[in-house]
């Protein structure tokens, strides 16, 4: 079997100018270091606005670095330094004197575990409200009752709002951490392979709740289901592992990345070949 | 061959619990034989001169006799009771400061610098605080409220001496909170006041209150220190100015030469001491048992 070789620099960043005309993100020569050891190769691509955009490949070739870098969650890395731009509506989120809490705001994170607070379900909403100077106690309830619907947890949660978030199930954990996120008006939602650590069936609801986010906000989901980044995104980056350094290989639309790859390693692991 | 390796796990296990077993015993057991011990020790006492004599006598007078001393120890638990809710009150709230600066603030490797600061600040001998106490702290007092050996001097130094066993204890349990939570919480963009109410608290709470404890408990049973700073005039202070004697002062100081009911009085002493840790325990237990949010 031929082991496919990216040589040159240029080709791995293969991203099509049409996406870049719409891009709400926009990596410029990023790259990413564990203190000198570098985990992502320089890399540049655009994410269109209001699409969702999953990023694929095999574990450590650095997606879940990446995603991080784009709310700035790397900085709680001692050891990580982030080299290039990453750019948010055209403003690089890296700049001195970015305000955190706001960056925040606008780009929400779900992660693969569900990490709910260890408070009420009702406060998991309500805190991060109060946080971002929800004054009026009314509209934070009003806020709470919409975003618990738009997840469909507020039907199977109403009756205990004041219990514990760290009861409910999986699944519920996660629809929670996801109402939780959009409560905050993101424009641009951050998921980690949100649906792997849940059941089946949890997963599917999960997975139905991010399609229905299309055209509401930019959604970026790093998954290792290689079926739900086909069935959910409308495009897709495949990242790939050399020398223990993540590169992009191809980033394409959808239908086309998984129809029609440009490149044989993109094609064998599309295929379950390789990876 | 894996039936084997399952089989001498399985025997590990059971080994394993004898050892555990008897190092639990042996600690239960220790403790029910102090309590036996101080009992059996201040019973006569406590049968010779009654248990309402030492709470309602017009003072501290102890003799070999119960019908010639006098054996009011009441002055002795407030001051004692008094010098460790000051100490506390004075070192948890700098203590709590402390453990929020190391988590929330302070680069990893200045918070390493503190911690073992903080550490060697809590190997220092009793004595050496008492010490210090008696040759800068009570002349210094004095010099704005004589005598200068007072609760005051007291609160001061227990609350020095207690302090980097709060805050270390603190820090430890803030440090505890896991990792996916405090990820939840910056990339929720929370503040660090928000985060510290949504995933550093409510786990790190039990911690907290033990903290509480061991520093409490430290104050309690400190003797040399209190007893070189506090003066030990048998009264009940009225100013934090007075000076105070305190439960493990007492004995300290009356051992060497307490004879017959006296040693026995000491004895009791030693049972009250032991039933405000008691108390101490019970009250941090409540604090404790009420997580409303509890998986």
């Amino acid at each position: 079997m031929t082991t496919p070789i990216i040589t040159e620099q240029q080709d791995l960043t293969t991203c099509p100018a049409d996406l870049a005309a719409n891009a709400h993100l926009c990596l410029e020569h990023t790259a990413i270091f564990y203190g000198p050891q570098q985990a992502l190769r320089e890399t540049s691509l655009s994410i269109p606005r209001k699409r969702i955009f999953s990023i694929i490949g095999p574990s450590g070739c650095g997606k879940s670095s990446l995603l991080r870098a784009m709310n700035r969650l790397n900085d709680r890395i001692e050891a990580c330094t982030v080299r290039g731009k990453v750019l948010l509506d055209g403003e690089d989120v890296y700049a001195a004197g970015t305000d955190m809490i706001h960056l925040r705001r606008r780009v929400g994170m779900i992660f693969q575990q569900p990490n709910p607070f260890p408070l009420s379900i009702e406060h998991n909403i309500d805190l991060p409200l109060r946080e971002h100077g929800w004054r009026s106690r009314s509209k934070r309830r009003e806020r709470i009752e919409r975003v618990l619907r738009e997840v469909g947890l507020w039907d199977e949660v109403k009756d205990r709002l004041r219990h514990s978030a760290l009861r409910l199930s999986g699944g519920q954990q996660q629809r929670l951490c996801v109402a939780r996120a959009l409560a905050l008006d993101p424009e641009v939602l951050l998921m980690d392979e949100p649906c792997s650590a849940l059941d089946p069936l949890s997963s599917a609801v999960v997975e139905d709740l991010i399609v229905r986010l299309r055209d509401r906000l930019t959604v970026v989901v790093v998954t290792h289901n290689l079926g739900q980044a086909r069935r959910i995104s409308d495009h897709t980056a495949f990242f790939w592992s050399r020398d223990q350094m993540g590169c992009l290989v191809e980033c394409n639309e959808t239908e086309r990345l998984f129809n029609a790859p440009a490149r044989d390693l993109t094609a064998a692991y599309v295929n379950g070949q390789r990876g | 061959m894996w039936r084997r390796i399952i089989l001498y796990r399985f025997q590990i296990d059971r080994v394993v619990r004898v050892p555990l077993f008897v190092a639990l015993a042996v600690s239960a057991a220790v403790v029910l034989l102090v309590v036996c011990f101080l009992v059996l020790e201040s019973a006569d006492a406590l049968r010779a001169i009654g248990p309402w004599r030492f709470v309602s006598d017009a003072s501290w007078h102890p003799t070999r006799f119960a019908d010639t001393g006098q054996f009011n120890l009441m002055p002795i638990v407030w001051g004692t009771l008094w010098v460790t809710v000051g100490a506390v009150l004075v070192a948890a709230p700098l203590a709590f400061l402390m453990a929020l600066y190391l988590y929330f603030f302070a680069a990893p490797r200045r918070a390493r610098a503190v911690r073992s600061l903080l550490g060697l600040l809590a190997g220092i001998p009793s004595v050496v605080y008492g010490l210090w106490g008696l040759t800068v702290l009570v002349p210094w007092i004095s010099r704005w409220q004589p005598p200068g050996a007072s609760l005051l001097a007291g609160i001061l130094i227990l609350a020095l001496m207690i302090l980097p066993t709060i805050a270390l204890l603190t820090d430890a349990a803030f440090q505890a909170t896991p990792k996916a939570s405090a990820d939840a919480a910056a990339a929720a963009g929370l503040s660090r006041w928000g985060a510290l109410r949504a995933v550093v608290w409510p786990p790190a709470r039990s911690g907290v209150v033990a903290a509480l404890v061991l520093g409490t408990g430290r104050a309690l049973g400190e003797t040399m220190a209190v007893l070189m700073v506090c003066g030990n005039v048998v009264r009940t202070p009225s100013s934090l100015f007075d000076p105070i004697r305190t439960l493990t002062a007492n004995i300290a100081l009356e051992m060497a030469y307490a004879m017959d009911l006296h040693r026995s009085a000491l004895f009791v002493t030693g049972l009250m001491l032991a039933v405000a840790v008691g108390v101490m325990v019970l009250l941090a237990s409540l604090l404790k048992e009420r997580d409303p949010y509890a998986a």
